[in-house]
């Protein structure tokens, strides 16, 4: 990674975007995760696993939690001394994944489900999670230790 | 830097001595895991039931892509068919352990020892 490393700058160390309620968004996110990635030196692994939290809360979102085509999922993302914060704002259906049950995992193909796989990678792969709902909109912080 | 081509899936497909192998290459995700659905399960369909997913140069899944998976072993379950995976890496493969399909999708570590599996 990073042939051409520049010197960082406290500017490299956040990045904020935002997502129209459709799935080719997709690509949006998965680019600008890799790009603070890249700026920050995160490995691999600790970057697939939030672009894919991200996109499992986000297809979420576009496939359940819209009450028209116009929403927005706002990201904020945050490195600060090996730690990743990762804001997500949206203004979509009252959902709060913290209380959404966890799945059936160890049964066999035919009995499983797929529902709820996104919200269990979320748990096991951050470190923190907080959900609040205010001002009409769903608000999630995320902490991953790098 | 990543393309727009990069964001999507290329899928290769190869045929030997009735084992059919599909290379994945790139992203299956809610994007990309329809036209894969379709293909996988048509061509299990057409009868197919010796399937090899090369995952050597897949760089991402998300549970869209896992219900794909998850469809296609369901369909070949009835009869004697298999669905057998390969070249996971690790970031992969973790997808597949926290999920729990490790216990109904065989893995190995090379599309050889997928082959001799059958």
């Amino acid at each position: 990674m990073g042939n051409n490393r520049q010197i960082q700058t406290s500017e490299d160390k956040t990045s904020s975007f935002s997502l129209r309620a459709d799935l080719a968004e997709l690509k949006v996110l998965a680019e600008n995760i890799e790009k603070f990635g890249e700026l920050n030196e995160i490995p691999g692994k600790a970057l697939f696993e939030v672009n894919l939290v991200l996109d499992e809360l986000f297809t979420n979102l576009v496939s359940y939690g819209c009450f028209s085509d116009s929403h927005n999922f706002d990201i904020m993302l945050l490195i600060e001394d090996g730690v990743m914060f990762i804001e997500i704002k949206d203004d979509g259906k009252p959902f709060n994944p913290l209380e959404t049950p966890e799945p059936e995992i160890q049964c066999d193909c035919d009995e499983r489900k797929i529902g709820g796989l996104g919200i269990h990678f979320m748990r096991k792969m951050m470190d923190d999670i907080e959900y609040s709902w205010n001002n009409g909109k769903n608000r999630l912080k995320l902490t991953k230790n790098i | 830097m990543k393309t727009e081509d990069n964001m999507g899936l290329e899928v290769g497909e190869n045929k030997n001595d009735g084992v059919i192998v599909f290379s994945l290459k790139g992203r299956l995700d809610s994007n990309t895991s329809n036209d894969f659905e379709e293909r996988l399960l048509s061509s299990i369909q057409g009868g197919e039931n010796k399937i090899v997913l090369d995952f050597e140069n897949l760089e991402y899944i998300s549970s869209a892509g896992l219900r794909v998976l998850l469809k296609a072993a369901r369909e070949l379950k009835g009869g004697d068919g298999k669905l057998v995976l390969c070249s996971l890496k690790d970031y992969i493969r973790e997808v597949f352990d926290l999920s729990g399909f490790v216990s109904f999708l065989p893995i190995f570590d090379t599309k050889e020892a997928c082959v001799s599996a059958f």
